[in-house]
């Protein structure tokens, strides 16, 4: 091993802090010292290693910083939009309630013919305090059909897509199956937090999604900051990426270019080692 | 008077950040999105590019300040400002080379390079976060050793010296062992 003292003289001519005698004298000693040499090369390895660390951490926190860039325009008008739909939800209920109320106080004042009658000219408009009720009243009605309908929509959506889950395990899930299985053969105990940065994209307009971009991890979607975390595990001739957020696990396919949905690692076996590495 | 309140207001952002305050970096991150990404998105950029460039500019500067090498004669966003406008024009320069023949043997260096971080990476999150940290606020953003030892709560600068100085050999010995296993060495 090296003596302290030439370590520090590494160190000094490598962040450039030595006097110009003491840098001389040093060139001078690389010259005739292959040994000091080699290890001048090393710690400058190793410099530029923890560098690079450095510039990944500070990367990763200024991504975790809300800014008030386009992208974050767009969210702000999705938010505007979304205030505005709950504001006409809110009248609407507010009107309907009103209505409601209106009625339900009429109905044991009135026989069922007088309610009738009521009805009569909210459809034929015959005054003007019952035409107000009669451009509420279908609109209420056409809201509750259209929750209605969209609930039934999703539904049918949601039944199509188990069905086609439990009925026919497709190719690609044939795929998932043998990459965690390779997969589980590299995974041990040796991983290291993955120096690849990453960044959280949430205008892109996917959900929990994720893709490779010049050696960056972009996650699609919102993530909570500091919940994930890339881990690698590596072998001679093979790297495993996995994402862990919030304690589940996510087998990642750094050849993935288009955003591509996050699926939790189904194999048992890698599920189970995963979190006895975590624990 | 509002010009005053500015300019002590930038100076005392700028000395925050001398001192390797990393909210101060932040509140810099926040306040420049804008002007500097729009100046990669307006040349043919995309976002996220103009993200990247920001925050490697961001960084450059962040490490001159907290090195103690830089000396600003302009205002903070001038300068930033300067320093996206030449790392784009780099970039776009890499992408023209990318483009001709030299990809291949780009392509091999980088994995080396990548190789070798990877383990030094690894070796790094083997030590505890104290370790971690001594080792990049000397290495990278070079903070004087009275800056470090208040960052992390050392009793003085000794001991500060001290830390980073077994902090290091012990990443040696690490790293020294994953070349070999892995036949790194040269």
């Amino acid at each position: 091993m090296m003596a302290e003292k030439d370590l520090q003289l590494i160190d000094g001519y490598l962040l450039n802090k030595l006097s110009r005698d003491e840098k001389t004298a040093f060139e001078k000693r690389l010259q005739t010292e292959p040994g000091l040499q080699k290890e001048l090369q090393f710690q400058q390895q190793l410099i530029e290693g923890v560098r690079h660390e450095r510039v990944m951490q500070l990367k990763t926190m200024l991504n975790n910083v809300p800014v008030s860039g386009s992208g974050n325009l767009a969210q702000g008008m999705t938010a505007k939009i979304i205030a505005g739909l709950l504001a006409t939800g809110l009248v609407a209920s507010g009107l309907y309630w009103f209505l409601s109320r209106t009625e339900d106080t009429e109905i044991p004042a009135a026989n069922s013919s007088v309610k009738n009658s009521t009805q009569q000219p909210i459809s034929s408009t015959a005054d003007s305090s019952n035409n107000t009720s009669g451009m509420v009243s279908p609109t209420v009605a056409d809201v509750q059909e259209d929750i209605k309908a969209a609930s039934e929509t999703a539904r049918s959506t949601s039944r199509t897509e188990t069905d086609g889950k439990v009925s026919k395990p497709s190719a690609i899930d044939q795929q998932i199956r043998v990459k965690e299985a390779e997969a589980l053969k590299v995974v041990s105990s040796t991983f290291v937090t993955s120096s690849r940065e990453v960044i959280t994209e949430s205008t892109t307009g996917y959900n929990f999604h994720y893709s490779f971009s010049r050696n960056k991890l972009i996650l699609h979607g919102s993530f909570e900051p500091n919940q994930y975390q890339i881990l690698e595990f590596i072998t001679k001739d093979n790297h495993v990426y996995i994402l862990e957020y919030k304690k589940e696990y996510y087998l990642l396919d750094v050849t993935v270019s288009k955003p591509t949905l996050l699926s939790p690692i189904r194999d048992k076996n890698l599920n189970e080692k995963m979190s006895s590495l975590r624990k | 008077m509002v010009f005053r309140t500015s300019v002590s207001s930038e100076r005392e952002l700028f000395e925050r950040i001398c001192k390797g305050d990393e909210k101060a970096l932040e509140s810099l991150y926040k306040k420049y999105y804008r002007m500097m990404t729009k100046m990669v998105i307006s040349n043919s950029g995309t976002e996220e590019e103009a993200r990247d460039i920001y925050q490697d500019a961001l960084i450059v500067f962040w490490q001159k300040a907290t090195s103690g090498n830089l000396v600003l004669t302009s205002k903070i966003s001038t300068y930033i400002y300067s320093i996206c406008q030449n790392l784009w024009r780099k970039e776009l320069e890499r992408k023209k080379r990318l483009s001709s023949e030299e990809k291949d043997s780009v392509v091999i260096e980088n994995n080396d390079l990548e190789e070798r971080n990877r383990i030094i990476a690894e070796c790094l999150n083997k030590l505890d976060e104290t370790c971690r940290q001594v080792l990049m606020y000397y290495y990278f953003d070079e903070l004087s050793m009275q800056d470090i030892a208040e960052k992390l709560g050392f009793a003085n600068t000794d001991t500060a010296k001290t830390k980073k100085y077994k902090c290091k050999v012990k990443l040696d010995e690490l790293v020294k062992t994953l070349y070999s296993e892995r036949d790194f060495l040269d």
